[in-house]
């Protein structure tokens, strides 16, 4: 089977976007993890809010709000512009902007659980060995808990190529520029081509399934459970 | 990518290319990036090819209902040019002042045809009707103009199902989830009933470049030429006046 340039196209951008996605996330993701993870107040849970937000918000508000935030005549859209010397509405960078706010919930809050399960005690042994903060991070909490950086970083992944609502919105359906796979799907549908919108289907499912189903091995249920460590067993 | 053929399977061309993390293939010349309305896509597309063929300008097509794809642009969407499905939307841009952007001109008129019945159908309000969305397709506009024709009063009741532009509209028509669909003609297909042009308000159909792109331009030109109109009323448009 035989992929046209159309498709490839988007595979390629689909990859291209949950990569750089992924990647900002992961840097991000984890001091804001390990800050939430440590900390309780109305502050902190104030913020846990809002980094969940998108699990239960419709993609459409956020592409609402991000469509007049990246347009060209708003403060954002000209300081992008003047900074970047290229225009951010419908571009690569707005998806990857849109997609970043989108998969948030996905990268930090695995991490956040994670954190959470890392004794205290453990980091006092450290800092009275005298290991300051990050040689504490480096040298405790990372070892315990790399397994959940893989868990992270492939719902990140997996949760941006699965991006419909917000891409439609933000992105304008340009091929090789922000037609992903989801949208060149929703296109192929729409113009009654079959053939390839069952090739981009499958495919997905496929993909989707294969990161779930290895997650799941890897790792049994608990880590992709998105709980603080507190109710676990 | 074209100058490759690639052999992948689907599950393994994602994986593989997650792995090629650096910038997008870099093209000698961008292409020519047209927005064009869910009506005349798939007669573009055919046009494009001839287009590229004569010339090696390459065309990005990206189709949407005319009110989406204004919005867009509006919002600062990179398009060069616009096939808008009525002359409305093409005028509204064109008095935006976009640098670059050139006037309007009308490049076929649009007539609906009704897919799955017979003009009569739609007195029956037992009959399901796909149409374009009317707030944003002016070819959903027609459409609505048509169902409040006196004659099919009687199917005021009927279940109305939008679709995002007549594409959709089609679409869903073709799953056979709707009975009838009312479409543009160059998207329905041969056997559906013609609607008369006085039924509804005119389809003109406008273009323009939105930007100062010489491409743009030549394009534009090449289809306003004779051979480009007669084939654009084979694909089952009315020629402009």
């Amino acid at each position: 089977m035989s992929l046209s340039s159309a498709e490839l196209d988007a595979i390629y951008l689909t990859a291209a976007l949950a990569t750089v996605t992924t990647a900002i996330l992961l840097l991000v993701g984890t001091p804001l993890a390990w800050w939430l993870s440590r900390r309780r107040g109305n502050g902190p849970a104030l913020v846990e809010a809002l980094v969940a937000l998108p699990l239960i918000l419709p993609p459409t508000v956020l592409g609402f709000y991000l469509l007049l935030m990246f347009a060209p005549d708003t403060a954002f859209g000209r300081a992008w512009e003047a900074l970047t010397g290229s225009r951010l509405a419908f571009s690569f960078s707005a998806l990857v902007i849109g997609s970043v706010i989108y998969s948030l919930p996905f990268v930090v809050q695995p991490l956040q659980s994670a954190f959470g399960r890392v004794p205290e005690s453990l980091l006092q042994t450290a800092a009275t060995l005298g290991a300051g903060p990050a040689d504490q991070f480096r040298s405790v909490v990372l070892p315990l808990t790399a397994r959940s950086f893989v868990t992270a970083a492939s719902l990140g992944f997996a949760h941006t190529v699965g991006e419909f609502g917000v891409v439609l919105m933000i992105g304008g359906n340009i091929p090789g520029e922000t037609q992903v796979l989801s949208i060149a799907l929703f296109d192929y549908v729409e113009s009654l081509r079959f053939a390839e919108a069952h090739r981009l289907a499958a495919g997905l499912v496929a993909f989707s399934l294969l990161v779930l189903f290895l997650l799941y091995r890897g790792e049994g249920r608990r880590a992709l459970r998105l709980q603080p460590a507190d109710e676990q067993p | 990518m074209n100058f490759i053929h690639y052999q992948l399977h689907p599950i393994l061309a994602p994986l593989l290319l997650c792995l090629l993390v650096g910038p997008a293939p870099v093209r000698a010349e961008p292409p020519l990036r047209v927005a064009v309305a869910a009506n005349f896509k798939p007669t573009l597309e055919t046009l494009n090819r001839r287009f590229t063929a004569q010339t090696g300008i390459a065309i990005r097509l990206s189709s949407a209902s005319t009110g989406v794809l204004a919005t867009q642009i509006r919002h600062g969407a990179p398009f060069d040019v616009l096939f808008a499905a009525d002359a409305e939307y093409a005028a509204g841009l064109a008095r935006l002042d976009l640098p670059g952007a050139g006037e309007p001109f009308c490049y076929a008129v649009g007539t609906l045809a009704l897919a799955g019945g017979a003009p009569g159908d739609l007195a029956d309000a037992g009959h399901s009707v796909a149409i374009a969305n009317p707030a944003t397709a002016p070819y959903g506009r027609a459409a609505m103009d048509v169902l409040a024709r006196e004659a099919f009063a009687a199917g005021a009741g009927r279940t109305l199902v939008r679709g995002n532009n007549v594409a959709q509209a089609y679409q869903f028509w073709h799953s056979g989830a709707v009975d009838l669909a009312l479409v543009a003609r160059a998207v329905a297909p041969p056997e559906a009933a013609p609607v008369p042009a006085d039924w509804h308000r005119p389809l003109q159909q406008h273009a323009l470049a939105l930007t100062a792109d010489p491409r743009a331009a030549r394009y534009l030109k090449w289809i306003r030429s004779d051979t480009v109109r007669s084939l654009i009323v084979e694909a089952g448009y009315q020629p402009c006046p």
